[in-house]
């Protein structure tokens, strides 16, 4: 298709594409599409969530949070494939802009203009297609999943779920990508530039420019090997801001301080170690990315707060690390942004209460842990550290797997928080989610698993509280006016208290829980009543193994409430040996007696008004029990041993 | 599936022999039960009587623990209470008397700010003085608030004498003196270059008073940019010479040194092998200063950043014989001051690390161990005093601080820690060998052992008992906890917040003391009492111990002063003297009434009265309460007191008694007759 009259007008293009891909950069910043929510609750108040190619932003946690109730998921679990493709479209479609007045053929134009024509065709349809799912996905088991009927969201439009009334609508962001569509659609009609000589010497010129502006970049991504027999802290200095340093297997004796933005590699067998010395790798330049060491030997003084590594600086990224023998493991001071991934903390083998903390972030907002190991540590501490994400760690045989205060807006996935002192500890925050986490198997003197003080919109959903001394621990949580403290769906077993309740908590709501062969289920502590708090939410309670039910219309809850009283708790209080016969016959036989002969009336703890017949399925995985024996010998036996207990200390006077 | 394997379902679904040993057993225990509830029978009377308590418990819905705890804590009309409660009143400004175990409110004495009821600065000339001298001087106006922390009862070879009673003021660098002969505040002393003390301490004579400031200020208290705040800025422990005959501070004999710019916090006296020494917490030791429109983190963020703080250890018997060396310190603002170089030069200073933001300082009954709470660590750290003298003496330094302190090993200095649970403030001790912690976040107190020789070493610092207090406790108390023989039997809690406990009464709520019974095995919530202000520590004393006179020794009697007032008045010397343009009115109140019970003055006049209350019964106490003036007297019998002012407005001003003192009070009145200028 040769056309010789007519003469392709460069400028007119060349404005064409610049102002195509500005205005594809600028609609990259944009929200895409609004989804408003509106409820009377919630007054003049509208949740408000931008999408975009790239983010969802806005009132996320807030919709998230509500969403939760009615079983659906998390936006930021929704299209992840698709987030991390985006970035890829947004740079092709730019590019194919920046190519096409080159291309002679019309379907060559056609072809590398195509993702910006697609781009928003795809979103859209991607939008929907997830919208649907979310619905089609939503957890009936949630609180009130079965109440909602079924939704039909709307792309555009309004619609309701529940009382929320919600509307979808395109954004500023949208209608920019569809005018850059409608040049690309221009540019392939366009007439395409001739490679003139001049043109040639431009192109030229572009291209040497372009490698110019080029060198730059590959100068500082440059990489450099640790030479045999040289130090890293040789070669760190030698490198320049954004180059990778390569460390080849060997042991680095030396104590590194990194103050330019470097990625360093270790290569399998690198070991940094500091020799029992103050603090092995500091770091002081945002950006610096660490993946692959083994960084050991740490000093052990506190006053100097000896570490493996220190973080200094924002954005760092610590990856595949394994750090041994340090007081403190990973020590971020100021560091918001950073990013601790599938590392392995092991402290030294001192007493606890000589070591350092696991991992601990002060003053570090928006940070990642995730995927990490820490053992033999003390804490893992989270402190003025808003908008922290921790997901599927490990935290073992230290001392509070978490110790959390001061700090908001944090989510808690899939940890597991084991044979620590206290499980997690958490206290004057706000706005914090807890969702599949184990805490399990704490000893101690303040054996929790999870400590929850001061704190108010907290949100306990599907973990596991399993074999600690007191499973959950409220102290004025909620505190606040409007605050909310929600334990749902959770399993709590074998623990020596399921839930301890200090008289200053008032509104926590349990339901749908499955409270499991705990020694007792739930304790005030204190002096005072636990009627103030909720034990069933939409006329569902929990599932408590000790409680006698009876369920006539068979709708899966019992029409006998559940009532935490006992005369031999009351007694147990206080004669502590009779603690030996927990769960015995003879305990059984006690309560028989006390209802009998009344001595005194046993005050109900808390009432479950709806207690549920059967265990949620989240409950289902149980540890390992021992063996039982002999029900009828061990009834037997235990009744003849608490006849010579209680005679003891009525003997003693202690009953008395 | 677990819970086919749930023991009382096995038991359920088994044979129905079981069930019968079931009600055996129940039969057995109620039988035993009754026996034994007859037999306690003799603590509450005959047997019936028994039974009719049995009704009121039951009337009453209380448990048994609960209606033990109701006995435990009665005192029948017309008895005493085993103990006394010294307990700070906070920012109210005054102390509070208790009675332990009834937690009876039994007396409020201002100290730091006025009261109407005891005529406390209410246009009593005595008290208002004492207000003035301790305020802060010229520029300054007179204080009438202080935030009064940590009394402190006088010792003598460690234990409680009875005789005086020292606060603090967090808000003013002050110490007061309160008499217990009297129960009221005898001096305010404003200690030179400081402005703010949480704590202060007697030595084992109370010869000396020891006081170290909270915030740092310039050494000097002068101005400097808060940008200057290592170079300038200075913390300071001042060792206060206390006369006990006139209970006042001598100036002249005491002296401080210069500390770095930490916030020292609470303190204690060394005893028996620490003997000379004292003990003092510190925080902020990263001398953060806030900042946070100025883009620095806030205060309490960037104060709790360091791992450690440290303990100061402070040779103070040294140190004031280094004082007596004129070429050893500088004279400030009127007071002898070691300086930080001085200190380090003679040895007189170590820092041992504690972990970071400590609250507590507490040193054991003989004196061998000093124990610090941890707050945001879960443990009781107790250094052994031995092993930092030793520590110190060998040289075993992990550094120094910035100042140059030496900074002792910490594991050198250690001799146990103790897991007592989430944030614990303060340990205070029994006569058994147990120290108890108060744990903030738990909100339990712990029992714990010492080690020796309290008990044997395998048996050291080991929790053995915990209780769940209400919420969120901060001080605790046990009788003579800080001499050398404690009684035991109680432990007070002073929890911060009564939340739910009381009625709501309106947004702001009191405060919650909680007694918990120390005797058993076990220890026991016995009761919860709301208190005024923020109770800041207390101290209990046993009753005997208080020697307070029920009337003043002699008749004229001027209570600052403890002497016999030059004003004093007998009977039937009252008069009525002018000297030019002031009246002098010098009368005499008693039952029931006051000579002279008319005054006539002129506008313009300046009015002095001068009031004896020549009773010396018992509880015969009269008011002196004028109309328009401001004045409230109350006039303690035998006391003598002054009150005065410019009669500015002509008129008709009525006085009366405030306090009813029998059957014709209400005619115990008089006349201030102000006739108008020109007349």
């Amino acid at each position: 298709m040769s056309e010789p009259d007519r003469t392709p007008d460069v400028a007119a293009s060349l404005t064409l594409v610049l102002v195509g891909v500005g205005a594809l950069l600028v609609s990259c910043l944009m929200p895409w599409w609004l989804l408003q929510a509106r409820a009377p609750q919630y007054g003049q108040r509208v949740l408000v969530v931008e999408v975009g190619p790239l983010t969802v932003s806005g009132d996320v946690f807030e919709l998230d949070t509500l969403g939760h109730y009615v079983g659906i998921r998390s936006l930021h679990t929704i299209a992840r494939f698709e987030r991390t493709l985006a970035p890829l479209g947004l740079a092709a479609a730019g590019l194919g802009l920046l190519l096409a007045p080159w291309l002679r053929r019309r379907r060559l134009r056609l072809l590398a203009v195509a993702p910006v024509l697609f781009l928003p065709i795809l979103f859209v349809a991607d939008l929907g297609y997830w919208m649907q799912r979310a619905m089609r996905e939503r957890d009936l088991e949630s609180a009130l999943g079965a109440a909602l009927p079924d939704v039909e969201p709307a792309l555009l439009g309004e619609y309701t779920v529940g009382q929320f009334r919600m509307s979808a609508e395109p954004a500023g962001g949208f209608y920019i990508a569809l005018l850059v569509a409608a040049l690309g659609v221009g540019l392939v009609f366009a007439v395409p530039w001739k490679l003139r000589p001049h043109h040639r010497r431009l192109m030229a010129t572009m291209g040497l420019a372009s490698a110019g502006l080029a060198l730059p970049v590959v100068a500082q991504a440059a990489r450099h090997t640790v030479p045999a027999g040289g130090t890293l802290s040789d070669t760190v200095r030698d490198a320049a801001a954004g180059d990778e340093i390569l460390v080849p297997a060997g042991v680095y004796r030396e104590h590194v301080r990194v103050d330019r933005p470097l990625t360093l590699v270790g290569q399998p067998g690198a070991v940094l170690d500091g020799g029992g010395a103050g603090t092995v790798l500091r770091i002081a330049a945002a950006d610096t990315e660490v993946r692959g060491l083994v960084v050991r030997g740490s000093g052990d003084g506190y006053t100097a707060e000896d570490a493996g590594i220190r973080i200094e600086a924002p954005r760092v990224r610590i990856a595949d690390t394994r750090l041994e023998d340090v007081l403190f493991g990973v020590f971020a001071v100021k560091a918001d942004g950073c990013v601790v991934e599938r590392t392995t903390v092991v402290g030294k083998p001192l007493p606890v209460t000589r070591r350092g903390d696991g991992i601990r972030l002060w003053y570090s907002s928006d940070c990642r842990l995730v995927g990490n190991r820490v053992e033999r540590s003390r804490d893992v501490v989270i402190w003025y550290s808003s908008g922290t994400v921790a997901e599927d760690n490990v935290v073992r045989e230290s001392r509070y797997g978490l110790h959390y205060m001061y700090s908001d807006r944090n989510a808690f996935r899939g940890n597991r928080f084991e044979h620590n002192e206290t499980a997690a500890a958490v206290m004057y925050s706000r706005g914090l989610v807890l969702e599949d986490n184990d805490f399990s198997h704490s000893t101690g003197e303040s054996a929790y698993g999870l400590l929850l003080k001061d704190a108010d919109d907290v949100f306990i959903r599907g973990n596991r509280f399993v074999g600690n001394a007191i499973g959950l621990f409220f102290d004025n949580a909620p505190q606040s006016r409007g605050g909310r403290v929600d334990v749902h769906g959770n399993l709590v077993g074998w623990n020596d208290a399921g839930v301890a309740l200090q008289p200053a908590s008032h509104g926590v709501r349990f339901w749908e829980n499955t409270f499991l062969q705990n020694r007792r289920p739930m304790q005030v502590q204190g002096t005072g009543p636990a009627d103030r708090n909720e034990w069933s939410v939409g006329g569902r309670g929990n599932y408590w193994s000790e409680a006698t039910l009876y369920d006539r219309d068979a709708d899966g809850i019992s029409e006998i409430p559940y009532r935490s009283e006992s005369t031999y708790e009351a007694l147990a209080d206080r004669v502590p040996a009779l603690a030996f016969f927990d769960n015995t016959p003879a305990a059984t036989a006690l309560d028989m007696a006390a209802r009998l002969f009344p001595i005194f009336a046993p005050r109900p703890r808390m009432v479950d008004p709806h207690p549920l017949m059967m265990m949620s399925p989240s409950a289902a995985v149980v540890p390992e029990e021992t063996g039982g024996g002999d029900p009828a010998l061990a009834a037997v036996g235990s009744l003849f041993m608490l006849a010579a207990v209680l005679g003891r200390s009525l003997a003693r006077g202690v009953v008395s | 599936m677990a819970v086919s394997s749930h023991p009382t379902k096995r038991f359920a679904s088994r044979g129905r022999w079981l069930a019968a040993m079931a009600a055996i057993g129940a039969l057995a225990f109620a039988h035993v039960q009754c026996r034994s509830a007859a037999r306690s029978g003799d603590t509450v009377g005959a047997g019936s009587g028994y039974a009719a308590l049995d009704e009121i418990i039951r009337g009453r819905s209380l448990s048994p623990d609960e209606a033990a705890a109701a006995l435990k804590t009665f005192v029948p009309p017309g008895k005493y209470d085993d103990f006394i409660m010294v307990t700070s009143g906070g920012h109210a400004g005054s102390v509070l008397l208790y009675g332990v175990p009834s937690m009876r409110l039994l007396k409020q004495i201002p100290v730091y700010s006025p009261d109407a009821w005891q005529g406390w600065a209410q246009g009593d000339s005595g008290s208002a003085r004492v207000l003035k001298d301790g305020s802060w001087g010229p520029g300054l106006p007179t204080l009438t608030w202080g935030d009064l922390h940590h009394p402190q009862i006088s010792l003598t070879r460690g234990k409680y004498d009875g005789e005086w009673i020292s606060v603090s003021d967090k808000s003013a660098g002050r110490v007061a003196i309160i008499s217990m002969r009297d129960m009221k505040t005898k001096t305010i002393f404003k200690t030179p270059n400081t402005v703010s003390d949480h704590h202060a301490v007697w030595s084992d004579e109370s010869d000396y008073l020891i006081q170290n400031s909270f915030f740092p200020v310039p050494l000097g208290q002068d101005y400097a940019p808060i940008e200057q705040y290592k170079s300038k800025y200075r913390g300071t422990a001042s060792f206060l010479k206390f006369d006990r005959k006139t209970g006042r501070v001598v100036e002249n004999e005491s002296f401080q040194v210069e500390l770095p710019p930490y916030f020292q916090d609470l303190s204690a006296t060394g005893r028996g092998p620490s003997e000379g020494w004292v003990f003092m917490n510190s925080m902020n030791t990263e001398m953060a200063t806030g900042g946070t429109l100025e883009n620095k983190p806030a205060m309490e963020v960037a104060a709790s950043q360091r791992e450690m703080d440290y303990l100061h250890a402070l040779n103070w018997h040294k140190a004031r014989e280094v004082a007596k060396d004129p070429s050893k310190v500088r004279t400030i603002n009127g007071i002898k001051v070691i300086s930080m170089a001085t200190a380090v030069a003679e040895g007189l200073l170590f820092f041992v690390p504690e972990s970071k933001s400590p609250h507590g300082v507490d040193v054991v009954p003989g004196g061998e161990y000093i124990l610090v709470s941890g707050k945001l660590d879960p443990h009781v750290t107790a250094y052994s005093f031995e092993k930092i003298k030793k520590a110190a003496e060998a040289g075993q330094f992990e550094g120094k601080d910035e100042f140059g302190v030496p900074i002792l090993k910490y594991d050198a200095c250690l001799a146990g820690t103790i897991p007592v649970g989430l944030g614990p403030l303060h340990s205070v001790f029994d006569d058994k060998g147990y120290g108890y912690s108060s744990q903030f976040l738990d909100s339990t107190v712990t029992r714990y052992t010492l080690g020796p020789p309290y008990n044997p070493p395998d048996k050291a610092w080991k929790v053995v008992d915990k209780i769940s207090v209400h919420y969120n406790i901060g001080h605790l108390q046990a009788p003579g906890s800080n001499t050398r023989t404690p009684y035991g039997k109680y432990v007070v809690a002073l929890n911060k917040w009564s939340v739910d406990r009381f009625p709501a009464l309106g947004p702001l709520h009191p405060q919650n003391l909680q007694l918990i019974d120390i005797s058993g095995e076990k220890m026991a919530l016995l009761s919860d009492t709301p208190t005024i202000g923020e109770p800041h520590n207390s101290q209990m004393i046993p009753v005997e111990l208080v020697q307070a006179w029920t009337t003043y020794p002699e008749t004229g009697w001027d209570a600052v002063a403890m002497a016999r007032s030059a004003h004093a008045t007998a009977q039937g010397k009252e008069s009525i003297r002018r000297e030019g343009n002031t009246v002098h009115v010098s009368g005499t109140v008693i039952r029931s009434h006051y000579t002279p019970d008319i005054v006539r003055v002129k506008q313009g006049d300046r009015v002095v009265f001068h009031w004896t209350n020549v009773e010396s019964a018992r509880d015969a106490t009269h008011g002196f309460g004028l109309h328009g003036y401001n004045v409230n007297l109350s006039l303690d019998p035998g006391a003598t007191e002054t009150t005065e002012f410019v009669a500015t407005k002509a008129g008709v001003y009525p006085f009366y008694c405030t306090e009813f003192c029998s059957a014709l009070h209400m005619e115990m009145t008089g006349w201030l007759l102000v006739e108008p200028k020109g007349d």
